[in-house]
């Protein structure tokens, strides 16, 4: 196996300093010598150049030494620089390469990689979710990864196997991977037990009509307090919380084929009506504006929220700030009988203008490998991508996030349009939420919309 | 010496017309060197980063790609496509409200403002201070101000609505609102600018014209309206070109309160290129969008010049 990231084969220790067992020296060489033969043998097949660098490698020199790989990532969190580093420590290690790691802000990121894909220099590595991935890689500035080179490397087909299937589907565009999938992400209803106990709710709702009844018993409570919250403003990515709904009921908001939008479909007009009910007509939800989405979890941490729509990395802060009241998750509710849980994927992803391929190949395995994603991602309370990848560390939260995602997710289809069809139905689900517009209208524009994007 | 020797000797010291032609073109040719080499600092910037930008942005306004991609010619169809796009319209309806509503609110107000401090000078300076203080805040620290200010349980608006008995507002979730926060968050930050801007000016109102009217019997108002304001249009005429030209570029109060919603209502030209260009990677359309503005703010400011021109030519007329 050349895949760095299973020398170890099991979690990073939580100390500083990894343990050398797991990442020796000489098994490392023993790894790259096996590379420095293996790949020119699939170089042979597949017309492979990579192979060149690790054909000279000298018994004791590391792969990659002096290449400086920048690395770029919008952060899950203030400490994510510190977390990275030190997870890269071993990597930066065994193979002589200096990983330079850029923070990008959320709210600057497609401008950010905008800029820097345009120019000479690129970041040689990224992070980048299924709405944007296909924007960038259909202009050309990605590298297709399911090539023989790189994800296709009979090296690698050991550890292609281990991905969830799903998710490099989901991810392909037109036949073009243009990243590895990473994490998933989902989202999760938080629950105030002791208001649900006061309310008289003794049953958890498992799909819509249960929550909206629950939620109504909670709103009765009075004093400030809401059954239900979850975002319903466009710059809050309120579609993200609501698209589980679509495909709830077999729809999405574009044809399989993505030649067509499907905003207007009736299975898309009942999932939107259902949160368009619970702010205006069951009136358990805030209006849209009265709160953002971090107002909405204040609230929630406030004991005056029922049921919170929200993020499993919520789980981490509400346990450190320990709630003064007791609490719980449980999956989104489902409908039509059906109940899947959303997210976008994140990938990491490779410049094709990159300087040092290889080395960040290399480096896209190990930050997919488990020596780096089973800390990271049950740091942030992400759910794996690959069988051997463990983010739960033991967690019986963690562990029960991951067997909700693993068991029933349902991603966003990737394509160069995606960023701004979300955009569109955020902005459906705004107007109507509000009572700006009835659903139908809302989704005939969007629909309208939608189509023009698609054309353009 | 003879008349033809006192001759060649003057042939000899002056210049014949060729010569002279030639010496004066050399002489304007030195001088006119060294004032472009003057001026070059101020140039190649503005050439660099100015006017090749703006001639290229034109050029990519008609092709698709050009950040990430290599540009290819689509002729009209990123102009085809931002006019069949309703939110560009509504960006334009929008830009154009906030356009308004902040120039008329922040120079009414700054004006007023002036006023007071040119008549009460004692201790004007701390005033000054303090409405200049605003401006030099960065938009995020604004947009978390105007949140406190608006926020739905604790803003200051909802507490004040409160007290005297009202109910709350919801104040993101109404368009509207929405775009009035804006107005109310770029004034309060323009404010201490345009106060400064109008004192300058109105202590260039010549003393003896308010005192001729004075001695004629004009009352305050009247010596304002008759004295002051036509002594300050040159300065107003200015002043607006340059609020129009910032304010329908508003972008940073829009990014950090609202983002353009609640649905799209606040949403303006500048934010809408900026999505385009660089949210959905769309450069022809951002591009097409972005020489529209310039055109908007070309015109706009032609309009202004001209109210400018025409007033002089009336006062010249007369």
């Amino acid at each position: 196996m050349d895949d760095l990231g299973e020398r170890g084969g099991k979690p990073l220790p939580t100390d500083p300093e990894p343990a050398p067992a797991k990442h020796s020296r000489r098994e490392f060489l023993t790894k790259a010598a096996g590379v420095a033969i293996g790949l020119p043998a699939a170089g042979a097949l597949a017309g492979s150049a990579a192979a060149a660098p690790w054909a000279g490698l000298r018994s004791g020199a590391k792969p990659f030494d002096g290449v400086t790989l920048q690395f770029a990532k919008a952060p899950f969190g203030t400490d994510e620089k510190d977390v990275i580093a030190k997870l890269l420590k071993p990597f930066e290690d065994k193979t002589g390469a200096k990983v330079v790691h850029s923070v990008v802000p959320w709210n600057v990121e497609g401008a950010t990689y905008a800029t820097n894909y345009a120019g000479p220099n690129p970041f040689d590595v990224s992070y980048q979710t299924s709405t944007d991935l296909t924007g960038l890689g259909s202009k050309g500035v990605l590298e297709v990864l399911n090539t023989s080179k790189w994800l296709d490397a009979p090296s690698f087909k050991g550890t292609k196997g281990k991905f969830i299937p799903n998710t490099i589907k989901k991810s392909t565009y037109k036949g073009k991977l243009y990243g590895l999938p990473c994490i998933i992400g989902g989202t999760v209803i938080y629950y105030n037990k002791d208001l649900l106990a006061k309310a008289g709710v003794t049953k958890l709702p498992t799909n819509e009509g249960e929550l909206a009844a629950a939620a109504q018993k909670v709103q009765k409570l009075g004093g400030g307090v809401w059954g239900h919250i979850v975002p319903l403003s466009n710059k809050d990515f309120t579609w993200y919380f609501l698209y589980h709904g679509l495909h709830n009921r077999g729809v999405d908001i574009i044809s399989k084929d993505q030649s067509k939008i499907t905003f207007s479909t009736r299975q898309a007009v009942s999932a939107l009506q259902f949160y368009a009910d619970l702010v205006n007509k069951w009136k358990v939800s805030p209006p849209v504006g009265q709160y953002d989405r971090e107002a909405g979890v204040s609230l929630f941490k406030a004991g005056r929220v029922g049921f919170l729509h929200d993020e499993p990395l919520r789980l981490a802060v509400f346990r450190k700030e320990k709630l003064p009241f007791k609490w719980d998750f449980m999956a989104p509710v489902g409908a039509n009988g059906k109940r899947t849980i959303f997210s976008t994927t994140g990938h990491w992803v490779m410049a094709s203008k990159g300087k040092n391929k290889n080395a960040a190949w290399e480096l896209v395995k190990f930050l997919s490998s488990p020596a780096f994603a089973n800390e990271f991602g049950a740091h942030y309370g992400w759910a794996p991508v690959r069988s051997d990848v463990n983010t739960s560390k033991g967690d019986p939260m963690v562990t029960r996030v991951n067997k909700y995602v693993l068991s029933s997710w349902d991603g966003l289809p990737t394509g160069p349009r995606m960023a701004q069809l979300t955009d569109v139905y955020g902005q459906a689900i705004e107007a109507a939420a509000s009572g700006k517009s009835s659903v139908q209208k809302a989704l005939a524009k969007a629909q309208k919309d939608g189509t023009s994007i698609l054309k353009s | 010496m003879s008349a033809e020797e006192t001759e060649a000797a003057w042939n000899r010291l002056t210049l014949s017309p060729d010569q002279f032609r030639r010496a004066s073109s050399r002489y304007r040719r030195r001088r006119g060197s060294a004032a472009y080499l003057f001026i070059l600092p101020y140039f190649i910037p503005f050439l660099a980063f100015l006017v090749v930008p703006v001639f290229w942005s034109i050029w990519l306004s008609f092709n698709k790609g050009g950040i990430l991609d290599s540009p290819h010619f689509v002729g009209l169809q990123n102009w085809r496509e931002i006019a069949g796009d309703t939110e560009l319209t509504g960006s334009i309806k929008n830009t154009a409200i906030y356009a308004v509503e902040a120039i008329l609110l922040v120079f009414t107000l700054a004006l007023l403002l002036a006023l007071l401090l040119n008549r009460y000078r004692k201790g004007s300076n701390v005033f000054k201070l303090a409405l200049y203080v605003p401006l030099l805040a960065p938009a995020v620290l604004v947009g978390l101000i105007w949140q406190f200010v608006t926020n739905y349980d604790f803003g200051l608006f909802n507490l004040i609505l409160t007290s005297l008995g009202f109910g709350r507002v919801n104040i993101f979730g109404n368009g509207t609102l929405a775009l009035l926060t804006i107005v109310f968050a770029e004034v309060w930050r323009g404010l201490g600018f345009w106060t400064l801007y109008f004192l300058a000016s109105l202590q260039s109102v010549p003393e003896e014209l308010l005192d001729a009217a004075r001695v004629d019997g004009a009352k305050g108002v009247q010596r304002f309206r008759r004295v002051t304001i036509p002594m300050l249009r040159p300065m107003l005429l200015f002043a607006a070109v340059i609020a129009i030209i910032a304010n329908f570029q508003v972008f940073d109060t829009v990014y950090v309160l609202t983002q353009g919603g609640p649905y799209q209502s606040t949403s303006t030209l500048v934010w809408f290129i900026w999505k385009r260009l660089f949210q959905f990677q769309q450069t022809g359309q951002g591009y097409a969008a972005a020489v529209l503005l310039l055109g908007i703010i070309l015109v706009l400011t032609a309009i202004s010049f001209w109210l400018l021109g025409s007033r002089r030519r009336h006062e010249r007329a007369a």
